[in-house]
């Protein structure tokens, strides 16, 4: 039996998006974000000495010192009355305050959450390992150091600790993919939701700054001394962040039925690896390609309906280049796609980066304009796409876009995002 | 986990599809196999690669000693892998992998650690590998073989503990 083109477009439009949260060095919420991105608020400091210590001059992107909201406190008064924020990373206390203005917006609180099953995915790198160096040097000097950091790190997985704190029940994952986490966790989320494994999903990514992974990636030489520049032809590599980038997705008949405001919907998703190097992306982006394939086959698209791309963009030599030959597969011309990459105001928030860039995907679309790449003045020459760059800005006239993410590891994640009228 | 380990085992057998690393504490073989079997039912892929892997660091076993105050740690690096087709492509004779539901609680680290409490039902489901996290995916990849020679009938695995339950359906193909 064949489908016809509506109702094929209704079934890809069955996984509805209810609600958002993001907090990050942009903004401490989705309308701070965006408006950091429209005013091209660049939040970027040497390592705070409450994060940690350093002698290196990398500047980073870190979110707010208190990173829970009032709104979070409020919810953890009644959800978990005997949390302790003390008790848990900061990873944990990022994506609490995202998933908490999340809920609000979709309009569901933890005791309604409770009484349903709920599926929590989150993508994170630094959130789930065990970085606790005092401890570490203390083992290695065959000392028996206090426990606690042990503990921490078992309490630490964000997807468990998330359920723990709402009270609520249904699937969980981490996903480690590195820095394609937080895109892969969405597109897992929304295979719950079509598959009916799940009433609501919480996804997207979370991830806090550390001296382990600050160093690494300064070790890796991919790291910049000055403010990112996405894309630009100096570009001198990423400036890492932290943050919290969440979805709260549910079948669209069900959003309806309660009254749910529905923003839009997670139309596609597609993964590929490169198959490549272990730290750097295939040249001429083949991974993408075939992620970005698959992503336009299961959205039933095909390039011309697409909007915006938001890219992964994070200023480094490779990842730019790669990403734009990429795309070059599939877009051609002056007047084709906008592509932008909103790190410029974000940093590279790693495992949280796919949930973060999800959102001001769906921001752009739903706004119907998405500003340049802030940090990009001077776009690279030797670009086959030239990306809108800081200053310019274009309408929108489709409501479909493209949040992809790369990482280490080879791998490529592609969201299809739809906003709805 | 280590991050995108599964990419980095892609880039070793040369395969270009999708590479996901998932981290769980409870069942992380059983999610995997979640994922890639949803992945195969909205034809995605046409083929998966699942691996449930544990290695164990000389500080985590530390921890366990101090933590449970015990002398022995029942840990030992470990691997199992399933192939998984889509349908229709699979071999005759094969084994069809039904759905797959996993409820995971909250519960205590230290009960992760141990595993107290973790007991499985189903057919040829036997563990030979008491409080070892892999324990449940070792007796499962085992189980598969009695599974094969019940010509039609599905087999109901229950895996019960602290911290959730975990149900999957296996049968053969006639």
């Amino acid at each position: 039996m064949s489908t016809s083109p509506t109702s094929e477009k209704k079934a890809k439009q069955s996984v509805a998006i209810t609600g958002m949260g993001c907090m990050c060095a942009a903004g401490r919420d989705v309308s701070e974000v965006w408006e950091s991105l429209i005013k091209v608020r660049v939040n970027c400091v040497q390592p705070p000495a409450w994060l940690f210590r350093t002698v290196l001059s990398y500047p980073v992107f870190a979110g707010p010192e208190q990173c829970i909201t009032e709104k979070a406190r409020d919810l953890l008064k009644v959800a978990a009355p005997d949390f302790s924020q003390e008790s848990v990373s900061r990873t944990i206390l990022l994506a609490v305050s995202a998933v908490t203005e999340a809920l609000a917006q979709a309009g569901l609180n933890p005791e309604t959450l409770r009484q349903k099953k709920v599926g929590i995915a989150l993508g994170t790198t630094v959130g789930c390992t065990f970085h606790n160096e005092e401890y570490y040097k203390a083992w290695r000097e065959g000392l028996s150091p206090d426990l606690e950091p042990v503990r921490y790190f078992l309490n630490g997985n964000v997807a468990a600790a998330l359920h723990k704190i709402l009270g609520t029940q249904g699937p969980t994952a981490v996903v480690t993919n590195a820095c394609a986490s937080g895109t892969d966790a969405i597109g897992l989320a929304r295979d719950w939701i079509a598959g009916g494994q799940c009433d609501f999903a919480i996804a997207g990514g979370a991830d806090e700054l550390s001296r382990v992974a600050y160093n690494g990636f300064v070790s890796l030489m991919l790291s910049d001394t000055e403010p990112c520049r996405p894309f630009n032809a100096d570009r001198q590599g990423l400036n890492l962040g932290e943050g919290a980038g969440i979805m709260v997705l549910e079948p669209l008949e069900k959003a309806e039925e309660r009254g749910a405001g529905c923003l839009g919907w997670v139309r596609g998703y597609g993964s590929a690896s490169d198959g490549y190097h272990p730290t750097a992306p295939h040249p001429e982006g083949r991974g993408l390609k075939n992620a970005f394939k698959t992503a336009m086959l299961d959205a039933v698209i095909d390039p011309n309906d697409i909007a915006l791309i938001n890219a992964h963009g994070t200023g480094t030599q490779a990842n730019d280049v790669a990403e734009t030959s990429a795309l070059a597969a599939f877009f051609s011309g002056p007047e084709t796609v906008p592509i932008v990459s909103t790190k410029g105001i974000t940093g590279h928030t790693l495992g949280a980066a796919g949930g973060v860039e999800a959102v001001f995907t769906l921001l752009a679309l739903r706004a119907g304009l998405t500003p340049g790449t802030v940090g990009c003045i001077n776009p690279d020459p030797s670009f086959l796409l030239r990306p809108l760059i800081q200053g310019e800005s274009k309408e929108l006239h489709r409501n479909i876009g493209i949040s992809q993410s790369l990482a280490f590891g080879g791998g490529n994640g592609v969201l299809v995002l739809e906003a709805a009228p | 986990m280590y991050n995108s380990a599964g990419g980095y085992i892609a880039r070793l057998l040369n395969i270009h599809g999708p590479a996901l690393t998932l981290t769980t504490y409870t069942w992380p073989f059983l999610t995997a196999l979640n994922q890639a079997r949803l992945a195969l039912v909205c034809r995605r892929i046409q083929r998966a690669v699942v691996v449930g892997v544990e290695t164990y660091s000389a500080l985590l076993e530390d921890a366990y000693r101090r933590l449970l105050n015990k002398d022995e740690v029942p840990w030992k690096p470990g691997s199992v892998a399933w192939v998984l087709d889509q349908g229709n492509q699979a071999s005759k004779g094969g084994l069809l992998l039904g759905e797959i539901m996993i409820q995971e609680e909250v519960c205590e680290p230290d009960a992760l650690l141990s595993r107290i409490g973790e007991c499985w039902h189903g057919e040829g489901l036997v563990s030979s590998e008491t409080n070892h996290p892999m324990a449940y995916a070792f007796a499962l990849t085992d189980a598969l073989s009695v599974a094969a020679q019940a010509k039609g009938n599905a087999i109901q695995y229950v895996i019960k503990s602290g911290f959730g339950k975990a149900q999957l359906e296996v049968a053969s193909q006639i």
